[in-house]
């Protein structure tokens, strides 16, 4: 599925980026919520914004923050880097643009990978991003451009 | 051993540079090069690391390019004035040191801002300072196989941080690179201590006499068709030239499974090795057969390898057509500041002239990426070259048709 991009869909994209970093909200980031979410803790929001309203909060262990992060295949290691979130028009992440390749900056190719193909996983106290394809079909996914439809790399195809 | 070159200086009141200014200047070029290397594409990765957006990392890269193509001429200009070429080039070193340790250590948007400006300023000044510390050092008779020896210097240089910074940044960190940076800012002012202040020449280093004013002598550099025509040879090069590399590599990571990191890696270190082999006998040459057949030689080569690299798509064929890279890279890196020196010659504004020639390829440069860009968008990555090709093709065509022989008749 192709996502339209327009420099409008990247604030929600970068918001939720912000969301996941300060662990606000549970629903942002699915992909972490499973276990190890600690029990909501009311607090006062007008501590901070003055509404008086009573909201809740999540303490999540396990949100970690995405943009910047290195990607592994299974099978080769370090391929790239994710710099860019997609997500849909009801704020849904869909892809992840990765910058793959290239040396000392030169050469690199932007691709965006659907976000499902992606999975966070630790190794020992390390978290780290698998994307479940090879070195091969990720090489030869179209380049990602900001200023047109972007063109989502998926598993199966 | 007597030094030929520097007896034949025509300016006998001067005596010749020492040993130790020699050899100074072989490692300052060597370090300058050095500290150069993370400052490119490198800075993008690094600031994706730092979690930057790619609209942020645009916007600075975008105040770097044109902040860099406003300072060329004031950087030349400030260059010509200064007294001592050695103490401005150690505050430029520095500036650069400074300008990386900012980088890895703050990466906010302000920061990384200033950290460029600073880095932009102080380029704009070292690169013509070392030019004009060569001039300075040797003078004008001797002053082509000395440059061919600093194109040497430098393309070791560049080579070997390539290497290490590339390895450097994969095995330890992107911000390890800019620490790197930051400690070879020692060595290079070592080199540049190196270098006596005697023995650098304040006259020669402007390429002038002083006896005229100095309006005079901007007046008889513009004098004549050589620099104007000079300039746009350089502009149509970066043109042709600028985007070849950055395409190059993307096309192979691209096309290669197995090897696609080390293919790139040879495709930039690759021309280094040939302009290290080749420098020194295009200086010696520039002085015997004179400056028109050698730039015919680096201006061919270019779209030479523009036009087999549009039928090409073979990742090791493109390595070794990389190779015409360090060809045209040797010619230009010696020829360009001779041909300057040449033009410059009793004007007293050699380094205004190398701060023209460095806007022309700023702007060459520029109109390359996005010339290349979209014709690679738009009709594929063959056609781009094919198009960079015949940019290159009107380059020679001005060098052929244009282009004055500036050697001077009586040496």
């Amino acid at each position: 599925m192709a996502i339209k991009p327009s420099w409008a869909y990247l604030i929600p994209a970068l918001s939720l980026i912000l969301l996941a970093q300060f662990a606000a909200t549970g629903g942002a980031a699915q992909a972490w919520t499973d276990g190890d979410t600690r029990p909501v803790i009311p607090y006062r929001a007008d501590e901070l914004s003055g509404t008086g309203s009573l909201v809740s909060a999540t303490r999540h262990r396990q949100l970690e923050s995405v943009l910047g992060r290195e990607v592994r295949t299974r099978l080769d290691g370090d391929v790239g880097r994710i710099v860019d979130l997609l997500a849909d028009r009801n704020g849904r992440i869909q892809a992840a643009v990765i910058e793959f390749g290239g040396f000392l900056g030169i050469g690199t190719r932007k691709i965006a990978v659907e976000w499902s193909a992606l999975t966070f996983e630790r190794e020992g106290r390390q978290p780290v991003v698998i994307v479940e394809m090879t070195r091969d079909q990720l090489r030869i996914a179209p380049e990602y451009k900001p200023s047109e439809p972007a063109v989502v790399r998926r598993v199966a195809d | 051993m007597p030094d030929r070159e520097a007896e034949a200086d025509a300016h006998p009141g001067t005596r010749a540079p020492s040993r130790s200014s020699k050899r100074g200047l072989d490692w300052f070029a060597f370090f300058v090069a050095d500290i150069q290397t993370g400052f490119g594409p490198f800075l993008s990765v690094y600031l994706t690391t730092q979690k930057w957006t790619q609209v942020d990392i645009g916007l600075v890269l975008s105040i770097g390019s044109l902040a860099s193509l406003l300072g060329q001429v004031p950087g030349g200009w400030v260059v010509d004035q200064a007294q001592s070429k050695r103490r401005l080039a150690a505050i430029a070193v520095i500036s650069i040191g400074v300008s990386a340790l900012l980088i890895a250590l703050a990466p906010l948007f302000v920061t990384i801002v200033a950290a460029k400006l600073l880095h932009v300023a102080s380029s704009s000044v070292l690169g013509p300072a070392v030019a004009a510390i060569t001039l300075g050092l040797v003078g004008h008779a001797a002053v082509g196989p000395r440059l061919g020896r600093n194109a040497r210097f430098a393309a070791f240089g560049n080579g070997l941080a390539a290497g290490v910074m590339g390895a450097c940044g994969y095995l330890v960190s992107a911000q390890a690179v800019f620490y790197v940076t930051a400690v070879l800012a020692f060595p290079a002012l070592l080199a540049l201590r190196q270098i006596r202040e005697c023995d650098v020449d304040p006259v020669r280093a402007d390429g002038g006499i002083a006896t005229c004013a100095a309006n005079r002598g901007r007046a008889r550099l513009f004098r004549g068709r050589a620099l104007p025509v000079l300039t746009m040879c350089v502009l149509l090069f970066h043109l042709a030239n600028s985007a070849m590399l950055p395409l190059v590599g993307s096309d192979v990571t691209m096309r290669s499974t197995q090897w696609a990191t080390a293919l790139v890696a040879a495709c930039i270190i690759a021309p280094q090795v040939i302009v290290a082999a080749i420098s020194p006998g295009i200086g010696q040459f520039a002085q015997s057969w004179g400056r028109r057949p050698l730039l015919l030689i680096g201006f061919a080569a270019l779209p030479l390898r523009g036009a087999l690299l549009a039928c090409t798509s073979d990742p090791y064929m493109i390595v070794a057509v990389q190779m015409l890279d360090g060809v045209s890279g040797a010619v230009l890196g010696v020829l360009v500041p001779l041909a300057l020196a040449d033009i410059s010659r009793g004007t007293g504004h050699f380094n205004l002239a190398q701060g023209i020639v460095g806007s022309a390829t700023g702007i060459g440069a520029t109109l390359s990426t996005i010339g290349a860009g979209y014709l690679a968008d738009h009709l594929g990555t063959r056609a781009a070259f094919a198009g960079l090709a015949a940019m290159a093709v009107l380059a020679l065509l001005v060098v052929v048709l244009l282009m004055p022989e500036t050697k001077p008749a009586d040496e």
